[in-house]
């Protein structure tokens, strides 16, 4: 778990910042901002941070060597961000 | 004791229409304690072959073995780890971070102890130099809990003086790993194997004398002196 999240760590910041500048397309509304930040932090977003990641291959091989795949440290960081992006609706939807 | 087998590598890469033969058919052992060493020239397959034994490269036919049993991605069972030649560990880590995060706090004061380590714990990971960073590197590698370790040019870009550190670091082998080393400074690896290969022509052969080094063309005739 500890690995895991240190892998989040180490694309949240850019993750995060692909999202917002997703969810700048659609302003000024604010509420489209938020749904499209929500929507984009575990897909366009996503993607595209671990296809940055990708190309810093090596860094993979620190996690290798503690046992997590690739294909495990992907899917951990895209759970987090589907369970980060459902809490982001919820907000939304109760506030709206 | 660990016991490590590699048999049936066959790996090759299409190039266009071309097929290029990288490893043909590579067999390999390796138990604990032992350090194995494999030379050959540039771009014969050792890195692939160090890819291949760890699990991350999937060749079209291989056959590993650990311990009797058949393993497919080794380093998924922490049985096999591997330093590649690049830097893996996150350059704003200092060494002092980078060794709570690998081992805890319990096991952290045995390694910080390492007179090396102890001058350069406060230090960020990307400010080491050469020989620093591959120190750490084979340092943290031989203390991790893999019963194989996989080091890919431990040597390559080190000062002599740091060579011999690490030549000694190797052979203590703290926690009687089997090591499978390869680097282009042969003389580094002749110092440190129990055993030799030379990767040629995408086949490992096992060297029992040196001469057979020139023999087969890997270093200039007359480098062993007959």
């Amino acid at each position: 778990m500890k690995v895991c999240l240190h892998f989040y760590k180490r694309i949240f910041v850019a993750n995060f910042m692909l999202a917002l500048l997703f969810s700048l397309l659609s302003l000024p509304d604010l509420l489209s901002m938020f749904k499209a930040f929500a929507i984009s932090l575990p897909t366009f977003a996503y993607g595209l941070t671990i296809y940055f990641f990708d190309r810093f291959k090596y860094q993979y091989y620190l996690f290798n060597n503690l046992g997590y795949s690739k294909k495990n440290l992907i899917l951990f960081g895209l759970l987090v961000n589907v369970i980060l992006s459902t809490l982001l609706f919820v907000i939304i939807i109760l506030t709206k | 004791m660990n016991t490590l087998e590699i048999d049936s590598v066959r790996l090759s890469f299409s190039n266009f229409s071309r097929e290029q033969r990288i490893l043909t058919d590579c067999y390999l052992n390796c138990v604990s304690g032992e350090i194995i060493g494999v030379l050959g020239r540039n771009g014969c397959g050792k890195s692939s072959l160090f890819k291949i034994i760890f699990g991350s490269l999937n060749p079209a036919n291989k056959f590993i073995r650990i311990n009797g049993e058949v393993c497919s991605q080794p380093f998924k069972k922490k049985l096999v780890g591997y330093i590649p030649q690049v830097s893996i560990f996150p350059g704003d880590f200092t060494v002092n971070k980078l060794l709570k995060f690998l081992f805890g706090k319990e096991r952290l004061e045995s390694i910080k102890s390492y007179e090396r380590i102890e001058s350069i714990l406060k230090t960020k990971i990307r400010k080491l130099s050469g020989g620093e960073l591959k120190y750490l590197e084979v340092l943290t590698m031989l203390h991790m809990n893999h019963p194989f370790i996989l080091l890919d040019e431990p040597f390559s870009g080190v000062e002599p003086i740091y060579q011999k550190e690490i030549q000694v670091l190797l052979k203590s082998n703290p926690q009687n790993k089997g090591i499978l080393l390869t680097d282009h400074n042969y003389r580094n690896i002749l110092e440190v194997s129990d055993r030799l290969y030379l990767l040629r022509e995408g086949v490992l052969k096992h060297v029992t004398d040196f001469s057979e080094l020139e023999l087969y063309g890997y270093v200039p005739s007359g480098t062993f002196g007959k």
